[in-house]
């Protein structure tokens, strides 16, 4: 058994004397509990409608986000669904999926609970692997407002995709350098993306390989961003004149990726490359 | 796992860090709420007897409602923290019993599980725990985390998954699901269910963020891909090994982790400040965080003892990627212990295999700078031979062969006594062959070393594996130098020593080569026959018919030599083989004038070879077979039919030689057979005795034929109907109608088609031969930018097409019209080099000769125009031209004597060609006047003048206006004119 699991199954039994939270609750840091119905912000606060006991009527305040533990905000339905297709490589579902979530909880963004940060994260990765380079970059510069390490380190990787949109090669290398290329977190991978693509623009062919690889062989979990990497490798193989090889990564892009926005061309590239 | 001392002890930390003053003892005027406070402080210092008694007085209160609920799960806790657990089990039970859905109902049931654990009733306490997590909310499911955890531990693994598989059916998004997930890994891992571990595991990986204990994923991820590796599962393992991290990246994730939750330990703390009356809300929850942290930190103290579990499982990565071809994923590992290692014993290997994956990736740029970086840090290294021998073996892959001779070569010199000695002996060896037959550099002078070579090798290691090799490389080496006699010695020698040797096919037709260079045709037909009878089937079979044929052609009996072609046709399978095979029996057929062999022969290699580079040849031929046997229009129809099959492949080089011999064959009245056909041929019947008396019967007058219209022929097989509207076939059709003109003997006709063909379609709309002509045409109006394009395009997109020297020549030319003589050379060497220019080799080599001239080497480029004048075989309109540029670059060197000469060199001998001739008259005459014999000027150009041919040429302007400005012809003396004039009377 796993002590984490250990651990959990030893300390249940503290959570004997606290209140449960309702899916409407926020909870304060002093421990205070608040029911509300509504809520929105408004500059560093948020404001919330509570309603007077004997349902008389209803009255708004206003909450420092840093007073907030924890809102127990519902999960968005379309997590799951989000969860599932990045799994598969399936940039487009994903973008679908996310689109509206994420341009319509931003206000809430940074409240402790608040399920933006996650759906942002999936979104993000999706543009990123779909080539969409500017918006990924606009979308990792609201990312950075959230104060948590994590956070900062995707919107440090995410934001590389803007000098890459504008060709702007030397600033990508320099800054995913600062990102560790091993024994980072999804930051590291969405960076080796990134300055794969752009020593690729260079026609580095070796070095983008070596960023693209990476992506593959240190950073399997970040499932969306494979077909996109193996795709760069392919492209850096063919640079390499090295077509066999080139070839298998499109053939393991339409096998495995089927999914992935890379999959249908994958396929005719392997094709053409397989032909004597 | 033992839950109950460990519950104990936390609720114990949950009250004794409670911090609140409260009220002092009770008397009996107390309010229930000041006994309940009183209560409340008794339980936080500890004193649960006292705290028993507070509650029991509020419960003797009689409160109802919420407030019973509260009194009652409080002394049922009370009891439980005194360790009276009857009591305790009797105030949860009756909390519950009283109130079934009370807000303490999970809280309650979860307790009462504890307590059926710590008093032996495991069975009671699972059911209570799986009461507890039917409900919602935290609590319950972490009641199911419990629940599982207890099946786990009794080995029901089924139930406890199905327990946990509910938990992160939505996916893994926080702490709960993480556990869960964690849990479910745990268990499936241990029963050898790895593909399900595997998914879940990768699905944590993807949520890394949220894993508190990366140390525990790295264990699990290890033990996975163990297990994975062992079946043989390779690609999944290197999933699960990849989610291993560098130690200290694990510490120091384990130490921020710790370093939060005592951050957020002092913010619980602070905020009691602010709200005491949420006392026992932030002891439990900081209860809970000290206990994790303590967790957390004895954790991190074992891992720091640990060895690094990196190392040991990225050697497994590399292994694995090595296995599986995937080179540059093991040079990344590599590259990563590099990086992360400070062991020697994990730099030398990893130095040296970094290297060794570069060489099989043949990328000696990168291979050889890592060799050398670890021959010098580890000279003597475990790997020291291997890595030399791997940096030769390299720059011989990549045909490098003097690099790789060099290496080798100091490396033997140097003793090498290892394994791969003997190795590199015979690697040596090969280099030097391959530099003697290399195809871009021939060096015939280093077989005699690779002789040498082989025969060191032979007598270091007389049973080395390469013995039987170098052996038969001997003779190859003195074959390839044409000692012929020394070849076959050392062939026969090999056969004798291994007369079922590897190499046997091939040395027994080498032997009879050698026979064949000898002229010792019967000699060969034995060699070729035992081979035949004793080595059926084999791969050479096809090669030694073709040599069959070859003696028998010799011997000039060409039946025989046709079959044995026809026999190697069969038999054959690589396009040299083949086409050589085809041709020859075609040239020996002919002699017997075998049409209908000819024509067999040909169809069947269509049909069997459809897509080898002749044959669309093979279709002309036996167009042209059916010609000669009078079915000239079958073959009309044959030849129109494949046209039209291919006429929208521009790929199809051989349309082009369809469609003219389709014009050629439309462009006369079909004749009778020339050769018998086949069939019984009539006897003719017997002449009547002839009647000597009769009058002799009128001869019948031929009856005229009708005029023959070719282009109408032409219409029946080929035009705009049937060939369709894509640019590629209208310009095929008009290259017909172009080649039809001009087999009618209508050149101007065939010229303005051609031209049409130029003016109208793009570079990229023509096949290769419309490319090659339409650059011609370009260059020869003048427009050197569209030549270049239409060049270009043949260059670009017909990389391997035979019409190549075309492109090249054109680009030259085209270099030379826009003054850039040096690129011009360049040109024309590729043209050389690249693309083994025969057809235009006159061309080329004269351009090459004016690129010269243009750049003021006169004396390289006489020799050149020499050499254009001299060749026999290109004798014609490039001599003319030659004898030209000889006048011209004597005019450079201020010696119009000489130049002189030329000139009228060109225009006695070469009056066929009046571009080159006039010209030539033209400076004839500039050189006269330079003379001072403006008389010999004059009457050169009116010599000229006089020619109606010449004098018809647009050129012919010039020549009028040079006369012009001559002196006048003098006019003949009166009286004595030899000739009368007109008005002479008689």
């Amino acid at each position: 058994m796993t002590p984490r699991f250990h651990i959990a199954f030893l300390i249940f039994v503290s959570l004997l004397l606290p209140g449960t939270l309702r899916a409407e609750d926020i909870t304060t840091t002093d421990g205070q509990t608040y029911t509300n119905s509504t809520m929105r912000r408004s500059g560093e606060l948020i404001m919330i409608k509570v309603t007077m006991e004997g349902g008389s009527g209803s009255m708004e305040m206003g909450l420092p986000i840093s007073r907030i533990a924890k809102v127990a905000f519902a999960e968005p339905p379309e997590l799951a669904k989000a969860i599932a297709a990045t799994a598969k490589g399936n940039a487009s579902e994903v973008l679908s999926l996310t689109r509206d979530y994420v341009s319509r909880q931003g206000d809430l963004k940074d409240v402790p609970g608040s399920w933006w940060p996650e759906m942002a994260r999936l979104r993000l990765m999706a543009l990123a692997a779909s080539g969409q380079d500017r918006e990924c970059a606009e979308l990792a510069r609201q990312i950075g407002a959230i104060r948590s390490p994590y956070c900062e380190s995707l919107a440090r990787a995410g934001t590389l995709f803007a000098p890459l949109a504008s060709s702007e090669v030397e600033a990508v290398i320099i800054g995913a350098k600062a990102i560790p290329r091993l024994g980072g977190d999804q930051s590291s991978a969405l960076a080796q993306l990134a300055l794969g693509r752009g020593l690729l623009q260079k026609k580095d062919f070796a070095g983008a390989l070596r960023a693209f690889l990476t992506v593959k062989v240190f950073y399997p979990s970040a499932a969306m961003l494979q077909p996109a990497a193996l795709t760069g490798a392919a492209e850096a193989y063919v640079g390499l004149k090295d077509e066999k090889r080139a070839a298998q990564n499109y053939a393991d892009i339409a096998r495995d990726w089927p999914d992935s926005p890379q999959a249908p061309s994958a396929k005719k590239k392997a094709e053409g490359l397989a032909k004597p | 796992m033992k839950p109950p001392k460990s519950i104990l002890k936390l609720i114990l930390s949950v009250i004794i860090v409670g911090e609140i003053s409260l009220a002092g003892a009770a008397d009996a005027q107390k309010s229930p709420e000041d006994l309940f406070r009183e209560g409340a402080a008794a339980f936080q210092s500890g004193d649960y007897a006292g705290a028993a008694k507070s509650f029991e007085a509020v419960l003797g209160e009689g409160p109802t409602g919420e407030a019973l609920e509260t009194v009652l799960f409080t002394l049922a806790s009370t009891y439980f923290n005194q360790k009276d657990l009857k009591k305790a089990e009797e105030y949860y039970g009756r909390c519950l019993k009283e109130f079934p859905e009370g807000k303490n109902k999970t809280k309650a049931l979860i307790a009462i599980s504890q307590i059926q654990t710590q008093t032996g009733r495991k069975a009671e306490a699972e059911q209570t725990l799986k009461k507890a997590s039917e409900g919602t909310g935290d609590l319950a499911t972490r009641a199911r985390l419990a629940q599982a955890s207890m099946l786990a531990a009794e080995g029901k693994a089924d139930e406890a998954v199905a327990a946990l598989r509910p938990m992160i059916a939505g996916g893994i998004k926080d702490d709960i699901t993480v556990q869960a997930a964690m849990a479910i890994v745990e268990i499936e891992s241990k029963r050898g269910h790895l593909d399900e571990a595997l998914a879940l595991l990768d699905k944590l990986q993807a949520s890394g963020d949220l894993v508190d204990n990366p140390l525990q994923l790295d264990i699990l991820a290890v033990r996975i891909g163990d297990g994975l590796l062992a079946k043989g599962e390779r690609q999944k393992a290197l999933r699960m090994y990849a989610a291993v991290r560098p130690k200290q990246v694990v510490m120091d994730l384990q130490k921020k982790r710790i370093d939060s939750l005592e951050k957020t330990i002092v913010d619980n703390t602070a905020s009691l400040q602010k709200n005491p009356k949420a006392f026992m809300d932030v002891n439990a929850a900081n209860a809970r965080l000290r206990e994790d942290q303590k967790q957390l930190r004895a954790v991190l103290e074992q891992f720091e003892k640990l060895p690094d579990t990196e190392v040991p499982v990225r050697l497994r990565q590399a292994k694995a990627y090595d296995e599986l071809d995937q080179k540059w994923e093991t040079i990344l590992i590599w590259e990563s212990l590099l990086e992360s290692s400070k062991d020697p014993k994990i730099r030398e290997d990893a130095l040296f295999s970094i290297g060794a994956a570069f060489c099989s990736l043949g990328r000696p740029d990168e291979a050889v700078p890592m060799l050398d970086k670890y021959l010098a840090e580890f000279p003597s290294g475990k790997y020291a031979s291997q890595a030399g021998y791997l940096k030769g073996a390299v720059a011989l892959e990549a045909g490098d062969f003097v690099k790789a001779e060099t290496i080798f070569g100091e490396l033997i010199s140097k003793g090498d006594s290892s394994a791969i000695g003997a190795d590199m002996q015979f690697l040596l060896a090969n280099c030097e062959f391959a530099q003697g037959c290399d195809p871009k550099n021939p060096n015939p002078a280093k077989y005699k070393q690779a002789i040498e070579d082989y025969k060191k090798y032979l007598s270091k290691y007389p049973d080395g594996k390469f013995a039987e090799e170098c052996m038969y490389r001997v003779p190859l080496c003195s074959f390839q130098l044409g000692d012929y006699a020394k070849a076959l010695e050392g062939f026969l020698a090999y056969d004798k020593k291994y007369p079922s040797g590897t190499f046997g096919g091939d040395c027994g037709y080498r032997i009879a080569l050698c026979y064949q260079a000898a002229n010792k045709y019967d000699e060969v037909l034995k060699q070729c026959g035992d081979w035949l009878s004793k080595r059926k089937g084999e791969s050479m079979e096809a090669e030694v018919l073709a040599l069959q044929g070859d003696a028998y052609a010799a011997k000039e009996q060409p039946d025989q030599a046709a079959e044995a072609y026809r026999h190697s046709l069969k038999l054959g399978e690589s396009e040299e083989i083949l086409k050589y095979a085809l041709f020859q029996a075609n040239t020996e057929y002919q002699k017997r004038d075998r049409w209908k062999e000819i024509g067999e022969m040909f169809t069947d290699f269509t049909e069997r070879h459809p897509d080898h580079p002749a044959a669309l040849a093979a279709i002309y031929w036996v167009s042209k077979a059916k010609i000669k046997q009078g079915q000239s229009e079958e073959a009309k129809k044959f030849l129109a039919s494949h046209i039209l099959k291919n006429i929208n492949d521009r790929r199809k080089d051989a349309v082009e030689q369809l469609v003219s011999q389709l014009a050629q064959s439309c462009s006369k009245r079909p004749r009778p057979s020339l050769v018998a056909k086949d069939g019984p041929v009539s006897t003719p019947a017997p002449t009547p005795a002839a009647d000597t008396n009769a009058a002799p019967a009128p001869r019948p007058a031929a009856t005229p034929l009708p005029p023959y219209d070719a282009e109408a022929d032409f219409a029946r097989y080929l035009d705009e109907k049937n060939a369709g509207d894509a640019p590629l076939a209208l310009a095929r059709l008009r290259y017909g109608k172009a080649q039809l003109a001009g087999f009618t003997k209508k050149p101007e006709r065939q010229k303005e088609v051609m031209a049409t063909i130029y003016r109208d379609f793009k570079a990229d709309q023509l096949s290769a031969m419309l490319l090659a002509e339409c650059g011609q045409i370009a260059l020869e109006q003048g427009e050197t930018d569209k030549a270049e394009s239409f060049f270009k395009e043949l260059l670009e997109s017909f990389p391997k097409s035979d019409l190549l020297e075309y492109a090249y020549c054109g680009m030259g030319e085209t270099s030379l019209a826009k003054n850039q003589p040096a690129e011009a050379i360049r040109w024309f060497d590729d043209a050389v080099e690249k693309a083994n220019a025969d057809a235009k080799l006159a061309d080329i080599t004269f351009g090459k000769g004016r690129a010269l001239m243009e750049l003021g080497k006169l004396d390289e480029a006489k020799k050149i125009f020499e050499q254009v004048a001299a060749t026999k075989d290109w004798r014609g309109e490039i001599t003319a031209k030659a004898l030209l540029a000889l006048g011209d670059l004597e005019e450079k060197r201020g010696k119009t004597d000489a130049a002189l000469q030329y000139y009228q060199r060109v225009y006695v001998a070469y009056q066929r060609y009046p571009s080159v001739v006039i010209p030539a008259y033209l400076r004839a005459a500039d050189a006269f006047v330079k003379l001072g014999k403006p008389g010999d000027a004059a009457k050169n150009i009116r010599d000229m003048l006089s020619k109606p041919r010449l004098a018809a040429s647009p050129l012919a302007d010039q020549a009028r206006k040079k006369l012009e400005s001559l002196p006048p012809e003098p006019e003949a003396p009166t009286g004595s004119s030899p000739s009368p004039s007109p008005s002479a009377k008689p």
